[in-house]
């Protein structure tokens, strides 16, 4: 068996996976459990949809860097926000502004290919460096993105390399580059997907970890599975019950009991699947539902305490 | 008082419309409601095609889109009262149709195709899933073979944004920026204003003088072609707005999908959306089973199967009756919304439940079986 995945180690911890499946609490529960390492950590969210200060009871994230929980900070970036920054960092201080205020950048934003991803990505990359660029900014020891659904999460990560081969030359291409060699190195950075154990989801992390190993050639170190139904009852205990004489409500029950074997069955499969393609699995029951205010903040540190073996 | 009025029902939906959009969060099993929806369709005697977007293989394999080819209405196997056929869509394609169509210069066609900024864009850009969708619809309201057009929308995070992804691209393509940007940056830059043209020096400076003769040209191939897509984008529009078209939205039973659905449904009044249905798909069933009588469940069980295997199983049971009562106060919140709010017409939108299945669909008979849940029990 593979060791740990070892995200501890590294500056970022990439997380996607299709939409709906767990990924911000996923997030949200590796953030608290790297923080519980002792480690200064943010999560990064750069999905459409900011749900992550919510989950710790806080008000929806903003482009400044908040504290959390102890140990954790949170921000939603801004393309728009990550961008005037880069422009300063590149350009005299009035062209900067000037160009910061044109409406020509918002509607390359709208419809340049990948510019948006690449700010978003470049700020992350930013955030997780040892030494940070933005003024007085202290770094962190660990970075992690709540990225966009599947495609969009990989057109993020590949989002330097696209624009570094359209921009042949210049301080695009150069920064770009730089954040593409930063993404592609395990040592630097992680990729997990949260999954369910469900078919498309199934294959669509089945195919991220194709996809990142001809687009950015790295593996997916870590596939997070929720929603496994334990299997309760053995082989031998259901043919007994299904053999049994029971009537009413013992029927009934038994019903369910068999129907949830058969997917419990179903799911240890689909990890297996995950398994033999060489993706490390992290599996986990269903995942709390985290609307009940009162609930949220112990059932996010037992979630916690569960993913804290994967770090 | 105004008396309450009366529940649509999907059936009557199915028999009446022309358009049918199956909108919700990605995940809540909008593909398979779509597909149950064009099912029922065309068992009602209307010639149905469904426009899928990303449906899981198993289910593609029963529809018969599978190893078709993307883009094209495929027949379904499946023995109905009308025709019934399912498309997979083909973004990249439809994007290529759509702006082919929108330019009139056959040279101009040539330079956009070859245009690295255009194969990108038609690759990469997130918004043009919702852009494409609502083109093949257009296209589709123009066949002949159809009656009912049965959309399923892309796994947004704005739900509604294939409403509005038309609107911004061309906003865009009329804008003073595309004026500017056509000529490869100097023409454009003759008519723009002076702090336009220190932006665009400074943005050369900053992407590399390539990016922007690329831009330019790209730009300058499509500037013919923003009043063509302008008056599509304007049909387009007109048919979500109107009478002939519904919504379904599909949710599932949890606290913050129920707050997330309720959200869009308000979107859809204010865009003047009808909204039809709402599906609650994946809803726990208690089947009659009560938390206090559980209890007297493990005695009976223990009776024939041993304590043991009788405490698991009370277990299972327990879990269930929770998870049942869990999933109906979520959708109360629900119910009461959709009591709460009539539709112009006077009806309230049809309110279904799904139960959860022990696995996706995976063949026509089970679509078959979710088709009926749906439509099945009040004909129109």
């Amino acid at each position: 068996m593979a060791g740990s995945p070892g995200l501890a180690a590294r500056r970022l911890v990439f997380v996607t996976g299709k939409g709906g499946v767990g990924k911000t609490t996923v997030a949200a529960a590796l953030a608290l459990a790297a923080a519980g390492r002792g480690l200064r950590t943010i999560v990064c969210s750069i999905a459409a949809e900011e749900h992550l200060g919510a989950l710790f009871g806080s008000d929806a994230l903003d482009h400044s860097e908040r504290p959390l929980a102890e140990g954790v900070w949170g921000i939603a970036v801004e393309p728009r926000r990550a961008r005037d920054e880069w422009l300063h960092y590149q350009l005299p201080a009035p062209l900067a502004a000037l160009l910061a205020r044109s409406r020509l950048l918002d509607h390359l934003g709208t419809l340049a290919p990948g510019l948006e991803e690449l700010l978003a990505i470049g700020k992350v990359w930013e955030v997780s460096q040892p030494e940070r660029i933005a003024a007085g900014a202290a770094p962190y020891d660990l970075a992690i993105v709540d990225a966009p659904a599947t495609g969009h999460g990989l057109a993020v990560l590949s989002a330097p390399h696209t624009f570094a081969q359209i921009a042949r030359v210049g301080p695009v291409r150069r920064h770009a580059e730089h954040i593409d060699r930063f993404l592609r190195d395990p040592a630097a950075t992680a990729v997990i997907a949260v999954t369910r154990p469900e078919e498309l989801p199934l294959l669509e992390t089945l195919e991220l970890a194709t996809r990142l190993e001809s687009a950015l050639g790295r593996r997916l170190d870590l596939a997070v599975v929720n929603g496994v139904v334990p299997l309760r009852l053995t082989a031998a205990e259901a043919k007994r019950l299904a053999a049994a004489e029971l009537d009413g409500a013992a029927r009934k029950a038994a019903t369910l009991a068999l129907s949830e074997r058969r997917v419990a069955v179903r799911h240890s499969a689909a990890a297996a699947r995950l398994r033999r393609r060489g993706v490390p699995v992290s599996t986990l029951p269903q995942l709390p539902a985290l609307d009940d205010d009162a609930a949220r903040g112990e059932a996010l540190a037992a979630l916690a305490r569960r993913l804290a073996r994967v770090l | 008082m105004v008396a309450p009025g009366r529940e649509q029902s999907l059936a009557k939906l199915v028999a009446t419309r022309r358009v049918l959009l199956v909108c919700g969060l990605g995940g809540v099993g909008k593909t398979t409601v779509a597909a149950a929806i064009a099912l029922a369709a065309s068992r009602a005697g209307r010639p149905t095609v469904v426009l899928t977007i990303d449906p899981a293989p198993r289910l593609a394999d029963a529809l018969g889109v599978a190893h078709a080819p993307d883009d094209e209405p495929t027949p379904v196997a499946v023995a109905s009262n009308a025709p019934l056929y399912a498309l997979k869509l083909d973004p990249g394609r439809v994007f290529d149709r759509a702006v082919m169509r929108a330019v009139a210069d056959p040279d101009a066609r040539e330079r956009i195709l070859a245009n690295r900024i255009y194969r990108q864009l038609s690759r990469v850009v997130a918004g043009s899933e919702e852009f494409t969708a609502m083109e093949r619809l257009n296209e589709l309201l123009d066949d002949e073979r159809f009656e009912l057009v049965i959309v399923d929308t892309p796994p947004s995070a704005h739900a509604l944004d294939f409403l509005e992804a038309p609107t911004q691209v061309v906003s865009f393509l009329r804008s003073r920026t595309l004026a500017m940007l056509a000529g490869g940056g100097s023409l454009g830059a003759r008519l723009a204003g002076r702090g336009a043209r220190t932006a665009l020096a400074a943005l050369a400076r900053a992407a590399g003088v390539e990016v922007l003769r690329e831009l330019g040209e790209f730009f300058d191939a499509l500037a013919g072609a923003a009043e063509q897509l302008a008056a599509r984008s304007q049909r387009t529009h007109a048919v979500l707005t109107g009478a002939q078209t519904a919504v379904v939205a599909v949710t599932v039973p949890e606290r913050r999908a129920v707050a997330d659905t309720i959200a869009f449904m308000e979107r859809v009044r204010e865009l003047g959306m009808a909204l039809g249905a709402v599906v609650a798909n994946r809803v726990h069933d208690a089947h009659g089973l009560e938390a206090t009588a559980l209890a007297d469940l493990q005695t009976a069980l223990a009776a024939a199967v041993g304590e043991n295997l009788a405490r698991k199983v009370a277990a299972v049971a327990a879990d269930h009756v929770r998870a049942a009562a869990h999933d109906q106060a979520a959708l109360a919140t629900l119910a009461r919304w959709l009591a709460e709010h009539l539709e112009q017409d006077g009806d309230r939108p049809a309110f279904a439940r799904l139960p959860l299945l022990e696995s996706d669909v995976r063949s026509l008979a089970e679509l078959e079986r979710v088709a009926a849940l749906l439509c099945g029990r009040d004909r129109a």
